[in-house]
């Protein structure tokens, strides 16, 4: 068996590489997990695609999770990733379990989980929203994406793209901020 | 906390921490209280909220996408056109080396030349055999009118698939029966592996062996996690050989592996995405490395299926500590991997070891 040694090390060094940005962790993990994720999700009514679909999503809630500073675990990062997949593969599980046919109300809720027509809205608005980011400068995209989705912190977002300082950032994603709207304004009166 | 009497929602700061859920309790409870009075500041929370979704979105599915990039196609999941080509190229070189090892092999159990046996009427045993397998008994009872017309190979060519040879002691008894040569098999039940291992074998023969990884502070410790029978002062450091290069004569007893005299060990890789999906379904601990274990004629061939293959000098740097009769340890790519193989496994193997050389 490896030591506790060596996952730590391990583990502390893909940490690192996620809060530098370096995607490559991701890589690492991937390798790391596999395995399991696929004998877990093949035995569990799933296919080799679902569990590859699982992993890659448990890898960006992770990604978002130590990024944003909000990862706060001590247990081995696999047990992280499993776990994450776990919960996500049985929730999906659940949805198809109980997917209504398209004719029936779909804002029909049980136990309080967000409906498939709040889900539809969202992925909808998001698509706007994604349509929008694709007509805005390199530049502004990254920085909101940073602030938004990485929720990195102004000095962060400074040292990270290259900006004098926090002051700088702030002002820059401003104006983004309003260049998205506006173009977002546009893509929704069409 | 801005004064709440004009709208917060223009504080820009304000409104994305309060949307990204970067507020104290206290706090939102305040602004929230302010929403339920404000309708224009209830828009300002809604549009941010939009904006942040749609760019989180954004932001996790083109990271996925990035990392379906980055992971090369051997290293996912499913199987990819090159994973099938590879497999039926890997059918092709283990077939082709069953050939040569039947028909071009020194001790091959390829027919012999039995166009003496017509002559003489009886069965011939090589003078350095006195064993010869169950299709040397086979072709033995077969007819022999043609056989002095006709090259061995053809003769080969029209018996049907034999089984896996078993090693069968020959009596001979004055001159042959052209359908019934007075064979009695001997060695054929002593040779026989056991049911469990049958099972354990799978594709191309062999035994499955899920192999530990080790930590390289356990040295002297790994070993007894593999509950192996320690060997009073067995301990070999085996040098690996390179395996097609070799040949018979030189080879050399380099130890015992699995309860069986090994001559040469042979390591081999094969990417994970390799291994039958009846083992892959088998691995859940990250530290275990699927082997497959083949032996035959005293040569011992150990393939590791990996995620990531260590280069062919690493390969060919592998050793092999062996601390048991049945337990070894691989080092390779600076992994050392522990096995407790079973016992008797090379048994079906071992069809070749019946046969002096």
């Amino acid at each position: 068996m490896k030591s506790p040694l060596f996952f730590l090390n391990t583990y502390a060094k893909i940490l690192d590489l996620i809060r530098r940005g370096d995607e490559e962790a991701l890589v690492m993990l991937y390798e790391l997990n596999r395995r399991p994720v696929l004998a877990y999700i093949t035995r569990n009514s799933g296919t080799a695609d679902d569990a590859e679909d699982m992993l890659q999503e448990s890898l960006v809630v992770l990604w978002e999770r130590v990024r944003s500073g909000r990862f706060e675990y001590s247990a081995k990062l696999s047990t992280y990733v499993f776990g994450v997949v776990k919960n996500t593969w049985l929730r999906r599980l659940a949805q198809k379990r109980r997917e209504v046919p398209s004719e029936l109300d779909p804002d029909e809720r049980s136990n309080g989980a967000p409906s498939a027509l709040d889900d539809l809205i969202e992925r909808e608005e998001a698509g706007l929203v994604r349509s929008a980011l694709e007509r805005i400068g390199e530049q502004c995209r990254r920085l909101l994406k940073l602030f938004y989705w990485e929720e990195l912190s102004m000095e962060e977002i400074a040292l990270e793209m290259g900006f004098a300082n926090a002051d700088t950032v702030k002002a820059k994603k401003y104006q983004c901020k309003k260049a998205l709207e506006t173009v977002l304004r546009q893509v929704m009166e069409r | 906390m801005p004064e709440l009497t004009s709208h917060w929602t223009d504080d820009e700061d304000l409104l994305a921490r309060f949307v990204l859920d970067r507020v104290e309790a206290a706090e939102r409870q305040q602004l929230e209280a302010h929403l339920r009075t404000c309708e224009q500041c209830r828009r300002a929370v809604e549009a941010e909220r939009l904006l942040a979704a749609g760019i989180k979105r954004a932001g996790r599915e083109e990271l996925k996408g990035r990392l379906k990039k980055r992971l090369v196609p051997s290293k996912r999941f499913g199987v990819t056109w090159y994973q099938v080509v590879g497999a039926a190229a890997t059918i092709v070189v283990l077939v082709s080396i069953g050939i040569y090892n039947h028909w071009f092999s020194p001790g091959g159990t390829g027919p012999r030349p039995m166009a003496v046996q017509q002559e003489t009427n009886k069965v011939e045993i090589p003078a350095d055999r006195s064993k010869v397998s169950e299709k040397d008994k086979g072709e033995a009872a077969s007819p022999a009118e043609d056989a002095g017309t006709r090259h061995p190979r053809e003769a080969e060519k029209e018996r049907p698939v034999a089984a896996p040879s078993v090693p069968v002691e020959i009596e001979t008894q004055g001159a042959a029966q052209p359908k019934a040569a007075p064979l009695q098999t001997t060695a054929a039940q002593a040779t026989k592996p056991a049911e469990s291992l049958k099972k354990q074998a799978s594709v191309g023969g062999g035994v499955w062996v899920q192999g530990v990884i080790l930590s390289n502070e356990s040295e002297g410790r790994g070993e007894a996690q593999l509950q192996a029978p320690l060997a009073e002062g067995r301990v070999d450091e085996l040098r690996l050989q390179k395996r097609e290069s070799k040949g018979l004569a030189d080879r050399r007893r380099i130890g015992f592996v699995g309860g069986k005299e090994t001559e040469s060990i042979t390591v081999a890789q094969e990417p994970f995405s390799n291994l039958p999906a009846s083992r892959q379904s088998q691995q859940e601990e990250t530290d275990r490395i699927e082997t497959l274990f083949q032996q035959a004629g005293g040569k011992l061939l150990v393939t590791l299926y990996l995620d990531t293959l260590v280069s062919d000098k690493e390969l060919q740097n592998a050793r092999i500590s062996q601390i048991g009769e049945d337990s070894i340890i691989v080092n390779v790519g600076g992994r050392r991997v522990g096995y407790k193989l079973p016992p008797g496994w090379a048994g079906e193997q071992q069809t070749q070891t019946g046969r002096k050389q």
